[in-house]
């Protein structure tokens, strides 16, 4: 395996020997990759100055964009992917501007679509939640816009159609989703502002959010329905308080403490009358 | 006068929500968020002036947390509880009757004490 070189034996010399030719074989394999690799140049980049059309790719099924580069001549006019494009100020307004011109259209293709998929999406709604994450976890929203925008365009490929069939599909299940996390955050933010408790919630069960109630730092009575300032006052806890809302796979809606609370020990601090 | 009160358990939070009069109770149709509460002589009413001799005459009153309320109407069932509705001055709290470890769920006997809410008990 190493040619001439000799064993290494138990004397340093033979051990410094081994290394040193070692090193230089290492040196004379490494000196033409260096030569290979080309001189350091700054990059440049390219600016969108403007989308001309699309195609839709039935090969890859891909959306692409006919783009002028800023700055550069007429036939440096390419098709580009999303990958290249989504980023862009420019495509972002493309994008808008060809939902908004087909607004009403498209949304009544879309509503027709919900009623077409009606099944599917109740059956997938019937498997666990964890189920339906993992299908949508690739799920990438702005080719789902991509889409919608140019869906009622004429477009011959029923690829094209089957593709923003399965993307509509998903896209029901990451706004369901989306709304949820946006519901918990929302309460999450009303108790810290009210109480300074920390709660987060969580549903690993299905979509739902607890019932929508008026989150109060006092009681209410039931003769006075309109809000006052009083219901809602800001109640100081110590910060040691923190929970978790959690759904029940069995009942409705649990509550966890994450911190350990000891019998005995005062959380908080009340004010009572006498 | 206005002091703060130590209690031997601990105070987690305070049961929170829409007071009703037994009539006005009654006339609800969802009752899943109902805490009743009965009053002893002793125990002196809410410190909310304009309903206060209204609420001293009934025997009961509940706390429906349905609409409005606070964490408390998240709390559970349980056979072996870790935490009790109990009334403490004026207010329903919720107490510690023994250590709740981090990650544990707080749970209350639905069926014990004087102060039950009439909730459906889930036996899972």
């Amino acid at each position: 395996m190493y040619g001439d070189i000799e064993a290494p034996d138990s004397s340093s010399n033979a051990v410094l020997k081994t290394l040193r030719v070692r090193s230089k074989r290492k040196q004379k394999r490494s000196e033409p990759i260096q030569h290979q690799i080309p001189p350091p140049t700054n990059p440049k980049f390219y600016v969108i100055e403007d989308i001309e059309c699309f195609y839709f790719d039935p090969g890859s099924l891909e959306l692409l964009f006919f783009v002028k580069w800023k700055d550069e001549p007429d036939h440096m006019k390419a098709f580009e992917n999303l990958a290249q494009v989504r980023h862009s100020k420019t495509f972002k307004k493309y994008i808008g501007r060809l939902y908004g011109a087909m607004q009403s259209e498209i949304e009544i293709k879309n509503r027709r679509l919900k009623s077409k998929l009606k099944e599917k999406i109740d059956a997938l709604m019937l498997e666990p939640k964890a189920t339906i994450m993992e299908k949508i976890k690739g799920f990438d929203s702005d080719e789902f816009e991509a889409f919608q925008a140019v869906s009622v365009t004429s477009n011959p490929y029923a690829s094209f159609h089957k593709k923003y069939e399965k993307l509509f599909f998903l896209h029901h299940f990451v706004e369901l989703h989306e709304n949820q996390l946006h519901q918990f955050s929302r309460k999450r933010i009303e108790i810290y502002k009210l109480e300074n408790i920390r709660v987060s919630f969580s549903n690993k069960v299905d979509f739902s959010s607890p019932k929508d109630f008026k989150y109060v730092t006092k009681n209410r009575l039931s003769t006075g329905n309109q809000d006052t300032a009083d219901d809602c006052e800001r109640k100081e806890h110590t910060s040691e308080l923190k929970f978790q809302v959690f759904r029940k796979s069995c009942c409705g809606w649990g509550i966890i403490s994450e911190v350990k609370i000891l019998k005995g020990k005062l959380l908080s601090s009340a004010a009572f009358q006498f | 006068m206005r002091t703060n009160f130590l209690f031997l358990e601990s105070k987690i939070f305070e049961c929170l929500g829409e007071i009703l009069s037994e009539t006005e109770a009654a006339a609800r149709e969802d009752k899943s968020f109902f805490f009743p509460i009965k009053l002893g002589k002793s125990i002196q009413l809410l410190d909310i002036s304009q309903n206060q001799k209204r609420l001293q005459n009934d025997s009961q009153f509940i706390i429906d947390a349905s609409n409005v309320g606070n964490l408390s109407r998240f709390v559970n069932h349980s056979f072996t509880p870790n935490a009790k509705f109990d009334l403490s001055a004026e207010n329903l709290f919720l107490f510690a009757i023994r250590d709740i470890e981090e990650g544990e769920e707080i749970t209350v006997d639905y069926t014990m004490g004087s102060i039950n809410p009439v909730r459906n008990v889930c036996h899972c």
